[in-house]
């Protein structure tokens, strides 16, 4: 068995965490206060580190007195704790809301519509390459089957129905391969813990 | 008032974030670009703190009413403020080697343990589906096994096919669901963007006051 501390206090919460397998218990209860707590903390920790203490060097050492504004439309939030001043920190959302509407338009607008649609358009006949071939028709019409399937201005009915058939079967494949994938990242780190609790704790394997 | 001004605030940041992304050249739009992100980014961290404020409230409340397992409440409470203590005023930077330690030895394996939880979780939501028994049902958990046998060499024992299946299946009827899927969803963030910015869509508002 490991005698480093940090061992035992990680093998406990670990325990504990996965305790909630069996039943809700004190202990499960215990690390997943605790969990929250931390990792609340930590954020805020993480975040004074990356820029609430450096806005400050910005401000006095650098002289880049514009920063005092972003600094001001943040600070507005709290605002919304104040009986009768809730109202100001509508502005603050307004700020935020406002330049991730931009972000999306300006940003997700290429990489989300553009590039997707410029990538779909393929060749359906690739003269000499079956599989490439195949596999260009099997993109194409599962991506617009796919899209036809959110068409919810359309009846579907007959050929209509068919295609919006053929779009489920398509997203079926693509989540069973999203769900896949997830479980092994997930086995994955599973296998993490067990190895960390037989072999960093109980040292009964190398 | 109270309203219409807030809206012209948020307008004019998406606006000016749209026009100097889209139009680049000289170097002051450029500047304009990155100042803008810069404001995005310090508005956004000046407000973490409401994360505490409201777990505060919430694990306050469940104390001093001494609600169900208001103990826990308090370990919580504890552990939130005493590492916000410890980060800023012990460690006070994020090269400092006890906070290295206190995010490798209990951060990094906490995470690790919560998400390797939901492996069990998943199991049973496999079975679940797997009890549905229709075609699409089955369609999904087929494509699931081979790509879960396609990741681990027992897959490859069975037979040599299976990787090959799973890749095929990654790269080509994988792709075109999510892009399907992708392209509406842009479709609907593009149009929810443009009401935002217009001031059609309120909702982020709150109240009526």
């Amino acid at each position: 068995m490991s005698t480093n501390p940090w061992v035992w206090i990680q093998a406990f919460l670990t325990l504990a965490l996965f305790s909630i397998i069996f039943v809700d218990n004190g202990f499960y209860k215990f690390a997943e206060h605790a969990y929250v707590g931390l990792y609340a903390g930590y954020t805020v920790v993480v975040t004074w580190f990356s820029y609430i203490r450096p806005s400050s060097q910005w401000i006095f050492r650098d002289h880049k007195y514009h920063y005092i504004i972003p600094i001001i439309i943040g600070l507005l939030i709290y605002t919304r704790y104040i009986k009768g001043w809730a109202w100001v920190s509508r502005y603050n959302m307004a700020f935020m809301v406002g330049v991730g509407a931009g972000f999306v338009l300006a940003r997700d607008f290429k990489s989300l519509l553009l590039d997707q649609v410029r990538a779909t358009f393929k060749p359906l006949f690739v003269s000499g390459s079956l599989l490439t071939t195949i596999n260009n028709i099997v993109l194409v019409v599962g991506v617009v089957s796919v899209m036809w399937y959110f068409l919810f201005t359309v009846e579907k009915k007959g050929t209509a129905g068919t295609i919006s058939s053929i779009g489920r079967v398509v997203m079926m494949v693509a989540f069973g391969s999203a769900f896949g994938n997830t479980v092994m990242a997930r086995v994955s780190l599973f296998l993490g813990r067990l190895q960390f609790l037989l072999g960093d704790w109980l040292k009964l394997i190398q | 008032m109270k309203k219409e001004l807030p809206i012209a605030l948020g307008l004019v940041a998406g606006l000016i974030w749209i026009i100097t992304t889209y139009f680049t050249g000289p170097r002051w739009v450029e500047t304009v670009h990155q100042e803008l992100s810069k404001w995005y980014q310090l508005a956004g961290a000046y407000m973490v703190m409401v994360g505490v404020v409201n777990l505060t409230r919430v694990h306050g409340h469940r104390i001093t009413q001494k609600k169900k397992d208001w103990m826990y409440s308090i370990v919580a409470l504890v552990c939130m403020f005493g590492i916000m203590i410890f980060g800023i005023f012990i460690a006070k930077d994020s090269n400092n080697p006890g906070w290295k330690t206190f995010y490798s030895q209990i951060i990094a394996p906490m995470n690790a343990t919560v998400y390797s939880t939901l492996v069990f979780y998943i199991a049973s939501a496999a079975y679940r589906a797997f009890r549905i028994r229709n075609s699409q049902a089955t369609i999904l958990l087929v494509s699931a096994l081979i790509m879960m046998l396609g990741r681990v060499p027992l897959g490859a024992m069975i037979s040599p096919v299976i990787p090959q299946l799973a890749d095929w299946i990654l790269n080509v009827p994988n792709v075109a669901g999510m892009r399907g899927i992708q392209i509406g969803a842009a479709f609907g963030g593009i149009a929810t963007a443009l009401r935002v910015l217009v001031g059609i869509e309120r909702g982020y508002m709150g109240g009526t006051e």
